[in-house]
Protein backbone atom coordinates (compact mmCIF):
# COMPACT_ATOMS: atom_id res chain seq x y z
CA UNK A 1 0.00 0.00 0.00
CA UNK A 2 1.41 3.34 -0.97
CA UNK A 3 1.37 6.75 0.52
CA UNK A 4 -1.57 8.26 -1.86
CA UNK A 5 -3.89 5.33 -0.79
CA UNK A 6 -3.29 5.31 3.00
CA UNK A 7 -3.40 8.84 3.28
CA UNK A 8 -6.78 8.58 1.32
CA UNK A 9 -8.04 5.42 4.05
CA UNK A 10 -7.13 8.01 7.05
CA UNK A 11 -8.96 10.20 5.29
CA UNK A 12 -12.61 8.26 4.97
CA UNK A 13 -11.72 7.12 7.97
CA UNK A 14 -11.98 10.42 9.75
CA UNK A 15 -15.04 10.85 7.65
CA UNK A 16 -16.54 8.11 9.16
CA UNK A 17 -16.73 6.21 5.78
CA UNK A 18 -17.99 2.84 6.92
CA UNK A 19 -16.53 1.40 3.74
CA UNK A 20 -13.19 2.44 4.60
CA UNK A 21 -13.53 0.16 7.49
CA UNK A 22 -13.83 -3.02 5.30
CA UNK A 23 -10.58 -2.06 3.38
CA UNK A 24 -8.56 -1.34 6.46
CA UNK A 25 -9.05 -4.86 7.72
CA UNK A 26 -8.01 -6.29 3.86
CA UNK A 27 -5.51 -3.78 3.32
CA UNK A 28 -3.77 -4.85 7.22
CA UNK A 29 -5.08 -7.77 8.26
CA UNK A 30 -2.78 -10.11 7.15
CA UNK A 31 0.55 -8.21 7.84
CA UNK A 32 -1.11 -7.65 11.78
CA UNK A 33 -2.12 -11.16 12.40
CA UNK A 34 1.55 -12.68 11.00
CA UNK A 35 3.14 -9.90 13.46
CA UNK A 36 0.37 -10.92 16.55
CA UNK A 37 0.69 -14.75 14.95
CA UNK A 38 4.87 -14.36 15.83
CA UNK A 39 4.68 -13.04 19.17
CA UNK A 40 1.60 -15.30 20.49
CA UNK A 41 2.48 -17.99 18.69
CA UNK A 42 -1.24 -19.62 19.38
CA UNK A 43 -3.92 -19.23 16.48
CA UNK A 44 -6.70 -18.92 18.17
CA UNK A 45 -5.05 -16.25 20.49
CA UNK A 46 -3.76 -14.78 17.68
CA UNK A 47 -7.24 -14.21 16.36
CA UNK A 48 -8.52 -12.78 19.68
CA UNK A 49 -5.81 -10.51 19.68
CA UNK A 50 -6.03 -9.50 16.02
CA UNK A 51 -9.92 -8.77 16.82
CA UNK A 52 -8.95 -6.54 20.46
CA UNK A 53 -6.05 -4.64 17.76
CA UNK A 54 -8.64 -3.36 15.26
CA UNK A 55 -11.50 -2.65 18.25
CA UNK A 56 -8.29 -0.49 19.52
CA UNK A 57 -7.24 0.97 16.02
CA UNK A 58 -11.03 1.98 15.60
CA UNK A 59 -12.24 3.46 18.81
CA UNK A 60 -8.48 5.02 18.97
CA UNK A 61 -8.72 6.80 15.21
CA UNK A 62 -9.34 9.49 16.31
CA UNK A 63 -5.60 9.79 18.15
CA UNK A 64 -3.85 8.37 15.39
CA UNK A 65 -1.85 11.51 14.06
CA UNK A 66 0.10 11.30 10.90
CA UNK A 67 2.63 14.01 12.05
CA UNK A 68 3.70 11.06 14.32
CA UNK A 69 4.58 8.48 11.80
CA UNK A 70 2.68 6.02 9.15
CA UNK A 71 -0.75 4.37 10.17
CA UNK A 72 0.69 0.94 9.29
CA UNK A 73 3.15 1.79 11.60
CA UNK A 74 0.77 3.12 14.33
CA UNK A 75 -1.50 -0.05 13.66
CA UNK A 76 1.59 -2.76 14.21
CA UNK A 77 2.33 -0.80 17.42
CA UNK A 78 -1.01 -1.32 18.88
CA UNK A 79 -1.32 -4.83 17.53
CA UNK A 80 2.28 -5.74 19.04
CA UNK A 81 1.41 -3.87 22.08
CA UNK A 82 -2.05 -5.78 22.66
CA UNK A 83 0.24 -8.74 22.33
CA UNK A 84 2.93 -8.32 23.51
CA UNK A 85 0.71 -7.55 26.93
CA UNK A 86 -1.05 -10.81 26.32
CA UNK A 87 2.23 -13.00 26.54
CA UNK A 88 3.85 -10.87 29.41
CA UNK A 89 -0.30 -11.11 31.22
CA UNK A 90 -0.34 -14.73 31.54
CA UNK A 91 1.45 -17.94 32.71
CA UNK A 92 3.23 -17.18 29.30
CA UNK A 93 5.73 -15.68 31.02
CA UNK A 94 7.22 -18.30 32.26
CA UNK A 95 10.27 -19.55 29.98
CA UNK A 96 9.33 -17.23 27.34
CA UNK A 97 12.53 -15.54 27.35
CA UNK A 98 14.91 -18.66 26.76
CA UNK A 99 12.43 -19.81 23.64
CA UNK A 100 14.29 -19.93 20.28
CA UNK A 101 13.14 -16.99 17.83
CA UNK A 102 14.54 -18.32 14.70
CA UNK A 103 12.11 -20.15 12.53
CA UNK A 104 8.88 -19.93 14.18
CA UNK A 105 5.76 -21.25 13.11
CA UNK A 106 4.72 -18.18 11.27
CA UNK A 107 7.02 -18.16 8.50
CA UNK A 108 6.01 -21.13 7.53
CA UNK A 109 2.41 -20.50 7.74
CA UNK A 110 2.63 -17.34 4.79
CA UNK A 111 -0.04 -18.10 2.21
CA UNK A 112 1.32 -16.83 -1.02
CA UNK A 113 -1.37 -15.34 -2.67
CA UNK A 114 -1.68 -12.81 0.37
CA UNK A 115 1.45 -11.22 -0.21
CA UNK A 116 3.32 -9.24 -2.45
CA UNK A 117 6.03 -10.45 -4.87
CA UNK A 118 8.32 -7.70 -3.77
CA UNK A 119 7.84 -9.12 -0.12
CA UNK A 120 8.64 -12.76 -0.92
CA UNK A 121 11.64 -11.23 -2.15
CA UNK A 122 12.07 -9.48 0.62
CA UNK A 123 11.78 -12.18 3.15
CA UNK A 124 14.22 -13.91 1.12
CA UNK A 125 16.69 -11.59 1.42
CA UNK A 126 15.68 -10.81 4.98
CA UNK A 127 16.93 -14.15 5.66
CA UNK A 128 20.40 -12.60 4.28
CA UNK A 129 19.86 -10.68 7.47
CA UNK A 130 23.17 -11.24 9.69
CA UNK A 131 22.15 -13.96 12.60
CA UNK A 132 23.24 -12.10 15.51
CA UNK A 133 21.80 -8.66 14.27
CA UNK A 134 18.64 -10.16 13.45
CA UNK A 135 18.02 -11.61 17.20
CA UNK A 136 18.23 -8.53 18.52
CA UNK A 137 15.29 -6.49 16.28
CA UNK A 138 13.44 -9.61 16.83
CA UNK A 139 13.94 -9.23 20.63
CA UNK A 140 12.70 -6.16 20.64
CA UNK A 141 9.91 -6.03 18.11
CA UNK A 142 8.40 -9.36 18.93
CA UNK A 143 9.13 -10.31 22.05
CA UNK A 144 8.57 -6.44 23.63
CA UNK A 145 11.95 -6.14 25.10
CA UNK A 146 13.82 -3.25 26.07
CA UNK A 147 17.31 -2.51 24.65
CA UNK A 148 18.53 -3.34 28.50
CA UNK A 149 16.86 -6.33 28.72
CA UNK A 150 18.33 -7.38 25.40
CA UNK A 151 22.13 -6.72 26.39
CA UNK A 152 20.66 -9.06 29.58
CA UNK A 153 19.63 -12.15 27.84
CA UNK A 154 22.25 -12.15 25.25
CA UNK A 155 25.10 -11.07 27.75
CA UNK A 156 26.29 -8.46 25.63
CA UNK A 157 26.85 -4.44 26.17
CA UNK A 158 23.92 -2.34 25.29
CA UNK A 159 26.34 -0.08 22.77
CA UNK A 160 26.84 -3.56 20.71
CA UNK A 161 22.83 -3.66 20.45
CA UNK A 162 22.22 -0.02 19.84
CA UNK A 163 25.14 -1.00 17.24
CA UNK A 164 23.72 -4.29 15.78
CA UNK A 165 20.23 -2.74 15.66
CA UNK A 166 21.01 -0.08 13.58
CA UNK A 167 23.35 -1.97 11.29
CA UNK A 168 20.26 -4.94 10.83
CA UNK A 169 17.72 -1.44 9.89
CA UNK A 170 20.11 0.33 7.95
CA UNK A 171 20.35 -3.33 5.80
CA UNK A 172 16.32 -3.46 5.87
CA UNK A 173 16.33 -0.30 4.43
CA UNK A 174 18.82 -0.94 1.92
CA UNK A 175 16.19 -3.97 0.73
CA UNK A 176 13.23 -1.79 -0.08
CA UNK A 177 14.81 0.76 -1.85
CA UNK B 1 22.70 18.71 20.34
CA UNK B 2 24.30 17.47 17.24
CA UNK B 3 21.78 16.05 14.89
CA UNK B 4 23.85 14.47 12.85
CA UNK B 5 25.56 12.80 15.94
CA UNK B 6 21.74 11.94 17.18
CA UNK B 7 20.85 10.32 14.26
CA UNK B 8 23.73 7.82 14.34
CA UNK B 9 23.38 6.70 18.01
CA UNK B 10 21.22 3.74 16.74
CA UNK B 11 18.52 5.35 19.17
CA UNK B 12 16.20 5.95 16.14
CA UNK B 13 17.09 2.60 15.35
CA UNK B 14 16.28 1.62 18.46
CA UNK B 15 12.67 3.06 18.62
CA UNK B 16 12.06 1.85 15.47
CA UNK B 17 12.25 -1.86 16.61
CA UNK B 18 10.34 -0.92 19.76
CA UNK B 19 13.68 -1.25 21.94
CA UNK B 20 12.84 1.88 24.02
CA UNK B 21 11.12 2.70 26.85
CA UNK B 22 7.95 4.97 26.88
CA UNK B 23 9.67 7.53 28.13
CA UNK B 24 12.87 7.80 25.65
CA UNK B 25 10.58 6.54 23.14
CA UNK B 26 8.36 10.00 23.76
CA UNK B 27 11.85 11.91 23.64
CA UNK B 28 12.96 10.30 20.37
CA UNK B 29 9.55 12.21 18.96
CA UNK B 30 9.80 15.07 20.88
CA UNK B 31 13.29 15.49 18.89
CA UNK B 32 11.85 14.26 15.44
CA UNK B 33 9.32 16.80 16.04
CA UNK B 34 11.28 19.44 16.32
CA UNK B 35 14.03 18.26 13.67
CA UNK B 36 13.13 17.32 10.05
CA UNK B 37 16.34 15.82 9.02
CA UNK B 38 15.59 13.48 12.35
CA UNK B 39 12.00 13.03 11.35
CA UNK B 40 13.25 11.81 8.13
CA UNK B 41 15.91 9.42 9.14
CA UNK B 42 13.27 7.86 11.67
CA UNK B 43 10.89 7.82 8.76
CA UNK B 44 13.34 5.75 7.14
CA UNK B 45 14.19 3.63 10.53
CA UNK B 46 9.89 2.79 10.79
CA UNK B 47 9.47 2.11 7.22
CA UNK B 48 12.04 -0.70 7.38
CA UNK B 49 10.69 -2.18 10.19
CA UNK B 50 7.15 -2.04 8.48
CA UNK B 51 9.15 -4.22 5.56
CA UNK B 52 10.40 -6.55 7.99
CA UNK B 53 7.01 -6.98 10.03
CA UNK B 54 5.57 -7.71 6.04
CA UNK B 55 7.92 -10.52 5.64
CA UNK B 56 5.97 -12.14 8.43
CA UNK B 57 2.24 -11.49 7.31
CA UNK B 58 0.10 -14.33 7.13
CA UNK B 59 -3.57 -13.78 6.36
CA UNK B 60 -6.02 -14.73 9.61
CA UNK B 61 -8.99 -17.35 8.33
CA UNK B 62 -11.49 -15.61 6.45
CA UNK B 63 -14.27 -16.61 9.01
CA UNK B 64 -12.88 -13.51 11.11
CA UNK B 65 -12.93 -10.80 8.78
CA UNK B 66 -16.94 -11.14 8.88
CA UNK B 67 -16.62 -11.49 12.94
CA UNK B 68 -14.51 -8.25 13.34
CA UNK B 69 -16.41 -6.38 10.61
CA UNK B 70 -19.12 -6.65 12.55
CA UNK B 71 -17.94 -5.78 15.66
CA UNK B 72 -16.13 -2.98 14.16
CA UNK B 73 -19.54 -2.03 12.66
CA UNK B 74 -21.36 -1.81 16.35
CA UNK B 75 -18.85 -0.11 17.93
CA UNK B 76 -19.09 2.85 15.37
CA UNK B 77 -22.81 2.43 15.05
CA UNK B 78 -22.02 3.40 19.10
CA UNK B 79 -20.33 6.39 18.40
CA UNK B 80 -22.17 7.68 15.64
CA UNK B 81 -25.27 7.67 17.81
CA UNK B 82 -23.27 9.68 20.46
CA UNK B 83 -21.76 11.93 18.05
CA UNK B 84 -23.70 12.19 14.99
CA UNK B 85 -27.44 11.01 15.95
CA UNK B 86 -29.35 11.71 12.11
CA UNK B 87 -25.96 10.28 11.13
CA UNK B 88 -26.56 7.45 8.40
CA UNK B 89 -25.26 3.69 9.13
CA UNK B 90 -24.39 1.55 6.17
CA UNK B 91 -24.23 -2.05 7.32
CA UNK B 92 -21.23 -3.12 5.99
CA UNK B 93 -21.99 -6.68 3.98
CA UNK B 94 -23.33 -4.18 1.30
CA UNK B 95 -20.10 -2.54 0.72
CA UNK B 96 -17.68 -5.91 1.60
CA UNK B 97 -18.33 -6.83 -2.34
CA UNK B 98 -17.30 -3.79 -3.62
CA UNK B 99 -14.67 -3.28 -1.37
CA UNK B 100 -11.31 -4.32 -3.04
CA UNK B 101 -8.90 -6.40 -1.53
CA UNK B 102 -5.63 -3.87 -1.45
CA UNK B 103 -3.77 -5.69 0.48
CA UNK B 104 -3.33 -8.33 -2.32
CA UNK B 105 -1.73 -6.06 -5.24
CA UNK B 106 -1.75 -9.44 -6.76
CA UNK B 107 -5.05 -9.56 -7.46
CA UNK B 108 -5.33 -5.57 -7.95
CA UNK B 109 -3.46 -6.33 -11.14
CA UNK B 110 -5.79 -9.28 -11.86
CA UNK B 111 -8.78 -7.58 -11.82
CA UNK B 112 -7.15 -5.09 -13.62
CA UNK B 113 -5.77 -7.39 -16.62
CA UNK B 114 -9.43 -8.56 -16.56
CA UNK B 115 -11.07 -4.93 -16.53
CA UNK B 116 -8.26 -4.24 -19.40
CA UNK B 117 -8.48 -7.46 -21.53
CA UNK B 118 -12.59 -7.31 -21.45
CA UNK B 119 -12.29 -3.72 -22.51
CA UNK B 120 -10.16 -4.23 -25.33
CA UNK B 121 -12.26 -7.19 -26.76
CA UNK B 122 -15.71 -5.12 -26.10
CA UNK B 123 -13.87 -2.10 -28.55
CA UNK B 124 -12.09 -5.22 -31.14
CA UNK B 125 -16.19 -6.44 -31.56
CA UNK B 126 -17.47 -2.95 -31.20
CA UNK B 127 -14.50 -2.05 -34.18
CA UNK B 128 -14.85 -4.95 -36.16
CA UNK B 129 -19.22 -4.80 -36.41
CA UNK B 130 -18.42 -1.39 -37.29
CA UNK B 131 -15.82 -2.14 -40.20
CA UNK B 132 -18.25 -4.14 -41.17
CA UNK B 133 -20.98 -1.83 -41.73
CA UNK B 134 -18.44 0.69 -42.90
CA UNK B 135 -17.53 -1.84 -45.78
CA UNK B 136 -20.99 -2.71 -46.38
CA UNK B 137 -21.84 0.96 -46.49
CA UNK B 138 -19.25 1.24 -48.97
CA UNK B 139 -20.22 -1.09 -51.08
CA UNK B 140 -23.41 -0.19 -50.86
CA UNK B 141 -22.75 3.50 -51.77
CA UNK B 142 -20.53 2.42 -54.70
CA UNK B 143 -23.21 0.08 -56.19
CA UNK B 144 -25.66 3.27 -55.69
CA UNK B 145 -23.06 5.34 -57.62
CA UNK B 146 -22.30 3.21 -60.04
CA UNK B 147 -26.00 3.21 -60.65
CA UNK B 148 -26.79 6.79 -60.74
CA UNK B 149 -23.62 6.92 -63.48
CA UNK B 150 -25.07 4.63 -65.17
CA UNK B 151 -28.59 6.17 -65.36
CA UNK B 152 -26.89 9.10 -65.95
CA UNK B 153 -24.65 7.97 -68.93
CA UNK B 154 -28.26 6.28 -70.06
CA UNK B 155 -30.12 9.37 -69.78
CA UNK B 156 -27.22 11.09 -71.81
CA UNK B 157 -27.56 9.13 -74.61
CA UNK B 158 -30.93 8.98 -75.28
CA UNK B 159 -30.76 12.97 -74.80
CA UNK B 160 -28.37 12.77 -77.61
CA UNK B 161 -29.86 9.83 -79.02
CA UNK B 162 -33.39 12.36 -79.25
CA UNK B 163 -31.55 15.09 -80.48
CA UNK B 164 -29.99 13.39 -83.05
CA UNK B 165 -33.45 12.10 -84.22
CA UNK B 166 -34.95 15.02 -83.12
CA UNK B 167 -32.21 16.68 -86.03
CA UNK B 168 -33.15 12.93 -88.43
CA UNK B 169 -36.49 13.77 -88.13
CA UNK B 170 -36.53 18.20 -89.02
CA UNK B 171 -33.91 17.14 -92.19
CA UNK B 172 -35.35 18.42 -94.81
CA UNK B 173 -33.10 15.76 -96.59
CA UNK B 174 -34.83 13.14 -94.43
CA UNK B 175 -37.35 11.10 -96.29
CA UNK B 176 -39.97 9.16 -94.05
CA UNK B 177 -41.51 6.12 -95.85
CA UNK B 178 -44.41 4.43 -94.64
CA UNK B 179 -44.59 0.47 -94.15
CA UNK B 180 -47.84 -0.70 -93.82
CA UNK B 181 -48.91 -3.87 -92.82
CA UNK B 182 -49.16 -7.28 -95.50
CA UNK B 183 -52.74 -9.40 -96.04
CA UNK B 184 -51.23 -11.30 -92.74
CA UNK B 185 -50.67 -8.49 -90.55
CA UNK B 186 -52.88 -5.81 -91.24
CA UNK B 187 -52.18 -4.16 -87.91
CA UNK B 188 -48.54 -4.06 -88.37
CA UNK B 189 -46.73 -0.41 -89.70
CA UNK B 190 -43.09 0.68 -89.29
CA UNK B 191 -41.54 4.07 -90.50
CA UNK B 192 -38.63 4.15 -92.31
CA UNK B 193 -36.62 7.47 -91.83
CA UNK B 194 -33.93 8.09 -94.61
CA UNK B 195 -31.65 10.65 -95.12
CA UNK B 196 -31.56 11.44 -98.83
CA UNK B 197 -27.81 13.28 -98.60
CA UNK B 198 -26.16 11.32 -95.77
CA UNK B 199 -28.42 8.09 -96.74
CA UNK B 200 -28.69 7.07 -93.12
CA UNK B 201 -31.82 4.82 -92.06
CA UNK B 202 -33.42 5.07 -88.87
CA UNK B 203 -36.49 2.91 -88.38
CA UNK B 204 -39.07 2.94 -86.17
CA UNK B 205 -40.40 0.07 -85.09
CA UNK B 206 -43.19 0.97 -82.64
CA UNK B 207 -46.02 -0.28 -85.02
CA UNK B 208 -44.90 -3.73 -84.91
CA UNK B 209 -45.91 -6.84 -82.76
CA UNK B 210 -42.90 -8.23 -80.12
CA UNK B 211 -41.14 -10.52 -81.95
CA UNK B 212 -41.56 -13.71 -80.65
CA UNK B 213 -38.77 -15.35 -78.36
CA UNK B 214 -36.10 -16.50 -80.59
CA UNK B 215 -36.63 -14.42 -83.29
CA UNK B 216 -35.71 -10.90 -84.77
CA UNK B 217 -37.19 -8.48 -87.52
CA UNK B 218 -34.55 -7.23 -90.09
CA UNK B 219 -35.26 -4.60 -92.56
CA UNK B 220 -34.72 -5.59 -95.98
CA UNK B 221 -33.96 -2.55 -98.63
CA UNK B 222 -35.52 -3.41 -101.97
CA UNK B 223 -32.79 -2.33 -105.01
CA UNK B 224 -34.08 -3.44 -108.15
CA UNK B 225 -36.36 -5.89 -107.42
CA UNK B 226 -33.51 -7.92 -105.26
CA UNK B 227 -33.53 -7.59 -101.09
CA UNK B 228 -30.79 -5.92 -99.35
CA UNK B 229 -29.99 -6.60 -95.74
CA UNK B 230 -30.89 -3.28 -93.87
CA UNK B 231 -30.64 -4.64 -90.81
CA UNK B 232 -31.83 -6.29 -87.78
CA UNK B 233 -33.73 -4.84 -85.58
CA UNK B 234 -32.81 -5.21 -82.09
CA UNK B 235 -35.56 -3.82 -80.11
CA UNK B 236 -39.18 -3.15 -80.64
CA UNK B 237 -39.47 -1.00 -77.97
CA UNK B 238 -37.46 1.76 -79.15
CA UNK B 239 -39.03 4.82 -80.76
CA UNK B 240 -36.23 4.65 -83.31
CA UNK B 241 -32.94 2.78 -84.16
CA UNK B 242 -30.34 3.57 -86.74
CA UNK B 243 -29.87 0.71 -89.34
CA UNK B 244 -27.66 0.35 -91.97
CA UNK B 245 -26.78 2.90 -93.90
CA UNK B 246 -28.66 1.92 -97.34
CA UNK B 247 -27.38 3.95 -100.79
CA UNK B 248 -30.19 2.93 -103.22
CA UNK B 249 -33.76 1.64 -102.33
CA UNK B 250 -37.34 2.11 -104.14
CA UNK B 251 -39.00 0.25 -101.15
CA UNK B 252 -38.48 -1.40 -97.76
CA UNK B 253 -40.08 -4.44 -96.05
CA UNK B 254 -39.61 -6.12 -92.89
CA UNK B 255 -39.74 -10.15 -92.26
CA UNK B 256 -39.36 -11.87 -89.16
CA UNK B 257 -35.91 -13.98 -89.42
CA UNK B 258 -34.10 -15.74 -86.67
CA UNK B 259 -32.21 -14.08 -83.88
CA UNK B 260 -29.31 -12.02 -85.69
CA UNK B 261 -30.84 -12.06 -89.09
CA UNK B 262 -30.24 -13.89 -92.50
CA UNK B 263 -28.85 -13.86 -95.63
CA UNK B 264 -31.79 -13.67 -97.65
CA UNK B 265 -35.47 -12.86 -96.38
CA UNK B 266 -38.20 -15.28 -95.31
CA UNK B 267 -41.02 -13.97 -97.73
CA UNK B 268 -43.54 -16.04 -95.67
CA UNK B 269 -43.06 -14.08 -92.50
CA UNK B 270 -42.97 -10.48 -94.08
CA UNK B 271 -44.69 -8.12 -91.71
CA UNK B 272 -44.59 -4.39 -93.46
CA UNK B 273 -43.97 -3.08 -96.89
CA UNK B 274 -44.27 0.08 -98.27
CA UNK B 275 -42.16 2.19 -101.60
CA UNK B 276 -39.93 4.96 -101.32
CA UNK B 277 -40.71 7.92 -103.62
CA UNK B 278 -37.05 8.15 -103.65
CA UNK B 279 -35.67 7.90 -107.14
Amino acid sequence: MNIASEEELVARLRAQDQRAITLLYRNYSAALYGVILRIVKQEELAEDVLQESFLKIWSAFASYDEQKGRLFTWMLNISRNLAIDKIRSKQYRVGSKTQPMENTVTHHMVSGDEIKPDHIGLQEMTEQLNPDQKVIIDLMYFNGFTQSEVAEELNIPLGTVKTRARMAIKFLSKLIK
Amino acid sequence: MNIQEYIESGVLELYAAGGLTPHQSAEVEQVAAQHPEVRAALDTCLRAMEAYALTHASAPRPELEDRILKQLQAASAVRQEETAPAGKVFPLDTFASAVPQANTSNRWWQIAAVVVLLISVASNVYLYTSLQETREELFSSRQNARQYALQVNRLEQQNVQSESLLGVLRNPQTLAVQLKGVAQHPQAQAIVFWNQGTKEVYFDPSGLPAAPAGKQYQLWALVNGKPVDAGVVTSTDSSLLRLKTVAEAQAFAVTLEQEGGSPVPTLEEMYVMGESSAR
